[in-house]
């Protein structure tokens, strides 16, 4: 089928022929004679439009594109419609052809039955005879036959009670005269369809119309319409009978009904192609647009401008949000740049502050060259990029060595701060001019600390000041491990007073104890890192772990023994991360004679 | 780490279970900032812990330190692990230990 000439009135953009066809099974396809591009919705220019041919192409083909869904549900559905509109036609039809003959039929025989006078007509069925009346009635069927369209038999017969006689039928230009029966002919046996419906009205003497079905009939379905004639007495002498075959008329009916659904299928066409055609227009051609749009902001470019979306629709309100959402994106991407380049920014400093702290610690070994009474080495590993840790070692003068050990609670910055001004504290106190001892020191620097300390970070702290030239040692803790000595045989905590640790509490005095290292003796000092070092048992390394690997390595350089107890913590550990810093100081004193 | 907390008017019993260390002492601390306003009399619960760092000291110092304005604290149940790093830190002589 091929539609041509299709005006496409005003929604459209005229100028141009719409041409459809509709191929077999592949669907309908449509297309605008005179447009160079396939694709026209108003909403793009042409350069647009040229760029975008490619991806409409492309999305055009997609296996369940929505064009192509909506195009075959909506010629389902018409066609089902049709399907039933055509039904209920025919049915129509047919019903009203049947009353107009039904009528027809019913009028003419009544009308001949008023035409016939019934007491000449016994005498017929009697003799058998022809005579001027009967050639009247002869041609009074026959008139009435030639007059009235749609009637095949015509005819007048004597009723009995299993059988009727002819007296005289109808002919009309045509008729086969050997079909039209008269006088000489057989009576009619009744069949099971005259008894049923004709003899009934025959007792009752009335006049009926049936459309009959059946076999019996011999012609199939048939408006039958009879109507009686009765004599001066009111006997039944005849019945007037009128038959016309469904048959020739359910030819008709079927024509108009096909003519009907013929147009019909027509404008379900016609529809379909206005539908499609808008469909594509208005939705499937600005999604399409749409979605080059958001392919194209994959590609870092904003959307362009929506002002193409000219009508205040689903698909612009979509746009709208696809706009709003790039714009978002942009911000957020903006947002995220900046915090980015603000963390590494940090991460540049957090490296700067690791590393000026780790230049705070006094990193140059030997320590004092030209020192030969005693051997010192110490390291210390931050768990975090800068730790709580810290350890420190100056001469006060000529003749004493002041050795600190300490761990500032918690981790990270803070802790480093806090570090930084705890150490430096620590030392301006150790080597102001009047010597004094590191209770003192301690006491002090404690005073110090706990001004506007509103973090309430605080630091244990073991400091020792050592008389080089005697070997004696006077030391004080605030709240730090004891320290470990080696005294010949084998390394061994040594428990002595304690104080709290420095910042927890304004006025805080610290005793200090007292004792003497001899010649080839050492102290080992460390923070909680080394003792609480956690396997991946979570068992600690404690302090019985800590001695039996000192004792083990005594004898060694001092480097040596701190290199040895770092592996033996380190495969401790195994592959469990490191909680807390690690840090170890180790002095060995060898006295004035080497 | 558990915290288990018990309120009878402006008393607070506050039983720790657990490790109370670097990764866990910033909880109880968020905890005590809340939960210590009203509180006159504060008991600390140590039956079940197992390990006090140097971080959960520094939380325990904090709420003595609150608790000096207001009332008081005491610590109580704490095992001979738990007594000696009190002992060797010194917190035997800031914190009420019974």
């Amino acid at each position: 089928m091929c539609l041509r000439g299709l005006d496409r009135g005003s929604g459209f953009d005229g100028g141009r022929e719409l041409t459809a066809s509709f191929d077999g099974g592949r669907g309908l396809t449509a297309s605008l004679d005179g447009a160079k591009e396939p694709f026209d919705t108003g909403y793009i220019s042409r350069e647009t439009e040229r760029n975008l041919r490619g991806i409409i192409v492309e999305k055009s083909k997609l296996k369940n594109s929505l064009s192509r869904r909506i195009t075959m549900l909506l010629l389902i559905l018409m066609a089902i419609m049709a399907v039933i509109v055509g039904f209920i036609s025919y049915k129509s039809l047919r019903n009203t052809y049947i009353n107009l003959y039904s009528e027809k039929a019913q009028d003419m025989t009544k009308f001949l039955a008023g035409q016939i006078d019934g007491d000449l007509l016994p005498k017929y069925v009697e003799t058998r005879q022809e005579d001027e009346y009967y050639r009247y009635l002869k041609r009074l069927f026959d008139h009435a036959k030639q007059s009235i369209t749609g009637i095949q038999y015509l005819y007048l017969y004597y009723p009995e009670e299993d059988q009727f006689i002819y007296i005289v039928e109808g002919m009309k230009e045509g008729d086969d005269p050997a079909n039209i029966a008269d006088l000489t002919w057989e009576p009619y046996k009744y069949g099971e369809t005259e008894k049923k419906h004709l003899l009934p009205d025959v007792h009752a003497k009335r006049a009926s119309t049936e459309v009959i079905l059946g076999p019996d009939v011999g012609y199939g379905e048939t408006v039958a319409a009879w109507a009686p004639v009765l004599d001066s007495e009111g006997n039944l002498v005849a019945m007037v009978e009128a038959d016309c075959i469904m048959a020739d008329l359910n030819k008709v009916i079927r024509r108009q009904a096909s003519f009907i659904l013929g147009f019909q299928i027509l404008f379900i066409l016609i529809s379909a192609l206005a539908i499609i055609y808008m469909l594509r227009r208005v939705v499937v051609s600005p999604v399409t647009y749409l979605t080059n749009l958001v392919d194209s902001y994959e590609h870092g470019e904003l959307m362009e401008d929506l002002s193409k979306f000219k009508y205040d629709d689903e698909v612009r309100s979509l746009a709208l949000s696809f706009q709003d959402m790039t714009a978002r994106i942009e911000t957020y991407i903006r947002d995220l740049t900046i915090v980015t380049a603000e963390k590494e920014r940090i991460g540049a400093e957090l490296n700067v502050a690791t590393q000026i702290q780790a230049d705070m610690l006094p990193r140059i070994f030997p320590p004092f060259p030209d020192r030969n009474e005693f051997q010192l080495y110490a390291t210390m590993n931050p768990a975090k990029e800068v730790g709580g840790d810290f350890y420190d070692y100056f001469l006060i003068d000529e003749d004493h060595l002041v050795l600190v050990m300490a761990d500032v609670s918690g981790k990270g910055v803070p802790a480093a701060l806090f570090m930084v001004i705890a150490k430096t504290l620590l030392k301006n106190r150790a080597q102001m001019g009047n010597f004094t001892g590191p209770g003192q020191i301690l006491m002090d620097v404690n005073n110090q600390l706990c001004e506007g300390n509103e973090a309430e970070l605080f630091v244990t702290v073991w400091m020792g000041i050592l008389t080089i030239s005697s070997g004696h040692l006077v030391s004080a803790s605030a709240g730090h491990e004891y320290p470990a000595y080696f005294r010949g045989e084998s390394f061994g905590l040594e428990k002595e007073r304690h104080g709290p640790p420095l910042a927890t509490m304004e006025g805080l005095r610290f005793r200090e104890t007292e004792t003497d290292l001899k010649p080839g003796q050492s102290l080992f000092l460390y923070t909680d890192g080394v003792t609480e070092a956690t396997s991946a048992d979570v068992e600690l390394f404690g302090e019985k772990r800590l001695t039996d690997s000192l004792s083990a390595h005594a004898t060694d350089d001092v480097t040596d023994l701190l290199k040895h107890v770092r592996e033996d913590i380190d495969s401790f550990v195994g592959d469990a991360p490191q909680f807390d810093d690690i840090t170890m100081l180790c002095l060995k004193y060898l006295g004035e004679e080497t | 780490m558990t915290i288990n907390k018990n309120a009878d008017g402006d008393k607070l019993t506050i039983a720790l279970e657990g490790r109370l260390d670097t990764t866990t002492a910033p909880e109880l601390e968020k905890d005590l900032k809340t939960s210590l306003e009203p509180v006159k009399d504060l008991v600390f619960d140590l039956k079940d812990l197992q390990y006090i760092s140097s971080a959960g000291l520094r939380v325990l110092l904090s709420a003595q330190k609150v608790m000096n304005k207001q009332g008081s604290m005491v610590i109580r149940n704490a095992s001979e692990d738990i007594k000696e790093i009190f002992d060797v830190t010194g917190f035997v002589d800031i914190l009420t230990i019974e």
